[in-house]
């Protein structure tokens, strides 16, 4: 080996894949795969439609894998317009089956939520965390949360850096007046992670101009609201409201935005938790123990 | 798509390839991870399977350069310059332990100086140890354009590191 050669060798072997590169480029290969997953179940709706397209259209365009002069873009592209129909089919059984597997490996680290965190204002986000604090998904919980979510950009980012994008979204923004409230709440049985996000919940919130809490959940509350089609703060909220004016129904409340819950319960109820003026201002801080602040305990129909 | 397991397994195992070849072509942080996931993207897509995993190797490192150039071919039309970005992750990524950092430093920017061709010829001969033929496969070139292109390379990089 020529010293040239050596000093190249030395070179290069010193250039090693960041981790983070290895990690983003996972998470954004499942955001890919979730994608393909919906598009082959969109072709399958219109198969009946494109077996009706003239032939020349459904010939296969691939070309030889192995072709020199294949320009492997063009290639992926062509392949991907022009399958016949019995490839389709294998291909949306494909996906299914790629789902089934989710559980191989890494891979799945990176698409398991290991936590649930519900942002609601009157828009209701919730964004499911992996265990690297990676969103790698993001569900609206009503139309106003679909808004948000249709401008931003967030799967596949680190949490931290996903809530000043929706701290930063103009849509976002219209709700977060001086007198709303933004109430944000952790499912996740990692007591570390929980700190974690509610630390970083707290930065992320700094910046705007009305009131924040954000607390931890059991994941058992969190089911109960996901099934009542409800954010964990809304679903608390509604039920505390109801048992104090039982003229207003659970669709009532589903409008309302948290601010309104807020008040309309200290109204009913001035020695209610949520009639505290504690935390004017930008939020309260760190969480304590189990990662409460701003409210005290875990809130629900078995809270004692 | 491929499976999840099989592409973590090819990052896993070839990723380091993958990314020195984006390194040799971006020396900005952000493009090299475009270039990086948009390979994989890629590797993903592909239905067949590979012969070997040199077969597989090779593959990978085709498509990074064509990816990478594909990426400067739009900069250029679209006549943006890639900002001299944050160069942390670029450091980061470099291990120079118990090596003079600037010497190594000298023969990187040596390389990424070069024109292409012949960088990535000279890179894929004295570096990923290729012979000719098989750049020219690579390349889609002739072997004697290759065995020009190494010569030139060679003998640019040595002035260049004199």
């Amino acid at each position: 080996m020529t010293s040239l050669e050596e000093r190249l060798r030395e070179t290069f072997d010193g250039i090693t894949l960041p981790s983070e590169v290895k990690e983003s480029t996972l998470a954004f290969l499942h955001e890919e795969q979730i994608k393909a997953q919906a598009e082959q179940q969109s072709k399958q709706a219109e198969r009946v439609v494109d077996i009706a397209r003239p032939q020349h259209l459904q010939a296969d365009a691939r070309r030889a894998p192995d072709s020199p002069s294949q320009r492997d873009e063009a290639s992926i592209t062509a392949s991907r317009k022009t399958k016949s129909f019995p490839r389709r089919m294998a291909w949306a059984l494909a996906a299914c089956l790629i789902l089934g597997v989710f559980g191989f490996g890494g891979f799945q680290a990176y698409a398991t939520e290991t936590a649930i965190v519900g942002i609601e204002v009157n828009p209701s986000i919730e964004l499911g965390v992996n265990r690297f604090d990676i969103v790698v998904d993001a569900r609206a919980l009503n139309d106003d949360g679909q808004k948000v979510l249709d401008e931003i950009a967030i799967i596949g980012h680190p949490y931290e850096e996903a809530l000043l994008t929706i701290a930063g979204n103009e849509t976002f923004l219209v709700y977060v007046g001086s007198d709303s409230y933004v109430d944000v709440n952790v499912a996740c049985d990692d007591e570390s992670q929980v700190s974690k996000l509610i630390r970083q919940t707290d930065a992320g919130m700094a910046s705007l101009p009305c009131e924040h809490s954000c607390h931890q959940v059991s994941a058992d509350l969190q089911e109960e609201a996901a099934a009542a089609g409800m954010g964990v703060s809304r679903y608390q909220a509604a039920q505390e409201l109801l048992e104090l004016d039982d003229s207003l129904t659970i669709e009532d409340c589903h409008s309302m935005s948290m601010r309104e819950l807020r008040d309309r319960i200290a109204a009913l109820d001035p020695a209610s938790e949520y009639a505290s003026t504690s935390e004017h201002g930008h939020g309260t801080g760190q969480g304590q123990g189990s990662g409460m602040h701003g409210r005290q305990g875990q809130r629900g129909p078995n809270h004692s | 798509m491929r499976a999840a397991e099989d592409i973590e397994n090819t990052i896993d195992t070839h990723g380091d390839t993958v990314w020195r070849v984006c390194v040799l072509y971006f020396k900005q942080s952000v493009e090299a991870q475009d270039a990086f996931q948009e390979t994989f993207l890629k590797y993903s897509l592909r239905d067949d399977s590979f012969r070997d995993e040199d077969h597989r190797r090779a593959w990978l490192i085709r498509v990074t350069v064509n990816t990478c150039k594909d990426m400067l071919k739009a900069a250029h039309r679209k006549n943006l310059v890639f900002e001299e970005g944050s160069s942390e992750l670029l450091s980061s990524t470099i291990d120079f332990e118990g090596q003079p950092e600037s010497s190594l430093r000298d023969v990187l920017e040596a390389m990424i100086g070069l024109s292409d061709p012949p960088r990535t010829p000279v890179y894929l001969a004295l570096y990923e140890g290729y012979t000719a033929p098989e750049i020219a496969d690579m390349l889609d070139a002739s072997v004697n354009t290759v065995y020009s292109w190494i010569a030139r390379g060679k003998q640019q990089l040595k002035e260049a590191l004199k």
